[in-house]
């Protein structure tokens, strides 16, 4: 039933992710490459098409990386060097291979930090320190004349907000970032596979700014991701089953919801403060044909822990001041009643700008994650504060 | 006049043609936010047009600088390179005009009290780099709590 649906076929990562791995971006991309390619055993001249967001701080350029691999493309696409592009980049591929545009495109992006790689190529530009410094702010809330300066004092004030309003403590933060710990220690691949976090380790660590501490905050790494998006027709011949994309909805933006880690109504940048509607059942569900009940694993984009209670009341799971209360009473662990970040997030496994919750998306629904297997996992999905959401699922 | 308060210069603005006379403004110790001639939309932050029917055309007014605070924090450590990193602890946030708009600052206070939403602060200026003054607020503290900020 679903032949003419797009789906992710190759799944790929560099050889390992890491805070400085003495490799240039170019070079983790291409080792993601060969990765994803081997993983379903398609050769390079399958590929006709490239979609990136290009990385953060500075990634990899589409024809960088064309020219570097050898590939020969007919479609192309570079977003916005951010995290919260990928499902709209996997969006972009999917449309683009069930147009007809392109019929296997490489997903590929790729992190760097400045005190890794990022050191010898600071004459290349890149990154977005200074969207805070814009006439309206930046996109997470921002504002560098205020001492508002980077992603993560704009997200502390976000949390801070919602602590205020709906009474939610340090401990209900110290819940997920505890979580997501313990799944990243029984992910092979992950940063932190070998640290613990207990909560008394939680509240050992410094405030960094207002409630969040260090634990609190995603990774700053390298490394790099390759998916492989073709259609289900075309992934017949291919060593995987294909894993269907099958629900798809953009980024939103308005005056009251542009704030990247805050969800519309707790009156943060210039957003009103007011009740907020928990959608009874957004739309997504619809177009992969489920129910939201009939989610067996969430992947959220956890720069910040605070996310994921934005996310929960966003989708829906819970309803508006609830989310702390939900994620303790219905768990978020391994075994728990709805899984999230399963790989450590990147919290705790890495920061692959979200394409790595993909990858590991595609590894629970093809049963090969390991120990940290949601059984019989089925239906996953992506998503982000701002609304942005992927629903993966095996083929019925 | 907006008066000017003791605290370390942080970030300065980009200023540019556009937003010049906003600026020049609150050197002048005024808060003038853009009205538009259209709607009478007033406008924070600042853009060519207004948000609510697209007019370019627009006069600045003076706004009051009184309000509540609706969200801060305080920065403890600061990790990016930034001059922010000399002055940490600081608090900030977001603060709720009477005249309307959410605008953000840093909020001095050594008693702590900002941290609730709610307590009035006034608006006030502080330096930045290069000459310049950013807003700020600052709440009338009447008692001294060490370590508060």
């Amino acid at each position: 039933m679903y032949e003419q649906q797009a789906c992710i076929v190759g799944v790929g990562t560099s050889d390992a992710f890491g805070f400085s791995l003495g490799k240039s971006p170019l070079t983790l991309q291409t080792e993601a490459l060969r990765a994803a390619l081997d993983d379903c055993g398609l050769a390079k001249t399958a590929i006709d098409g490239v979609a990136t967001s290009h990385g953060a701080p500075r990634g990899v350029d589409y024809e960088e990386f064309v020219l570097a691999a050898g590939l020969d493309i007919r479609w192309a696409s570079q977003m916005w060097s951010h995290g919260r592009w990928a499902a709209a980049t996997i969006t972009d591929a999917a449309l683009a291979v069930t147009a007809g545009l392109a019929d296997c495109i490489a997903v590929a992006d790729t992190t760097t930090t400045g005190r890794g790689y990022g050191r010898h190529l600071s004459r290349l530009g890149g990154g977005n320190a200074a969207e805070g410094l814009r006439d309206v702010g930046g996109g997470h809330g921002e504002w560098d004349i205020h001492g508002l300066d980077t992603p993560g004092a704009a997200t502390a004030l976000a949390a801070q907000a919602y602590m205020d309003v709906y009474g939610a403590t340090p401990d209900h933060l110290a819940d997920i970032a505890i979580a997501f710990r313990e799944h990243a220690n029984a992910n092979p691949m992950a940063i932190m596979r070998d640290k613990k976090m207990t909560r008394q380790s939680y509240f050992a660590e410094p405030v960094i700014a207002g409630p969040f501490r260090r634990a609190d905050y995603c990774l700053s790494n390298e490394g790099s991701v390759c998916l492989l998006v073709t259609t289900c027709a075309r992934a017949r011949d291919l060593a995987r089953a294909p894993v269907v994309i099958a629900g798809m909805a953009g980024i939103r933006a308005s005056r009251d919801d542009y704030v990247l880690f805050a969800r519309p109504g707790l009156g943060v940048g210039i957003q009103r403060r007011q009740a907020y509607a928990v959608p009874a059942e957004p739309a997504i569900y619809a177009m992969a044909g489920i129910s939201r009940a009939e989610i067996d694993g969430l992947y959220v984009y956890d720069s910040f822990g605070s996310n994921l209670w934005m996310v929960l009341e966003r989708f829906g799971f819970c309803g508006e001041g609830e989310a702390p209360h939900y994620v303790r009473e219905t768990g978020i662990g391994l075994g728990s009643a709805m899984p999230v970040n399963t790989n450590g997030g990147l919290m705790s496994e890495a920061h692959l700008s979200g394409y790595g919750h993909l990858v590991e998306m595609v590894r629970q629904l093809r049963g090969a994650a390991g120990t940290r297997q949601i059984d019989g996992a089925a239906a996953v999905q992506w998503t982000t504060p701002r609304g942005d959401s992927l629903i993966l699922m095996r083929e019925r | 006049v907006i008066e000017i308060a003791e605290a370390p210069a942080g970030e300065t603005p980009v200023v540019h043609p556009e937003n010049a006379a906003f600026w020049a403004g609150l050197a002048d110790g005024a808060f003038r936010l853009q009205r538009c001639l259209r709607c009478d939309t007033v406008r924070f932050p600042l853009a060519p047009v207004c948000w609510n029917c697209l007019s370019p055309d627009h006069v600045l007014v003076d706004v009051d600088g009184s309000g509540v605070v609706a969200a801060s924090i305080v920065i403890e450590r600061v990790t990016s390179g930034s001059v922010w990193a000399q002055h940490v602890p600081y608090r900030t946030g977001l603060v709720d005009l009477a005249a309307g708009p959410r605008v953000p600052g840093r909020i001095l206070c050594h008693c702590g009290r900002a941290a609730r939403p709610g307590t009035p602060v006034r608006m006030c200026r502080v330096a930045a780099a290069e000459g310049q003054q950013v807003f700020a607020f600052s709440h009338q503290c009447d008692e001294q709590v060490p370590g508060a900020c």
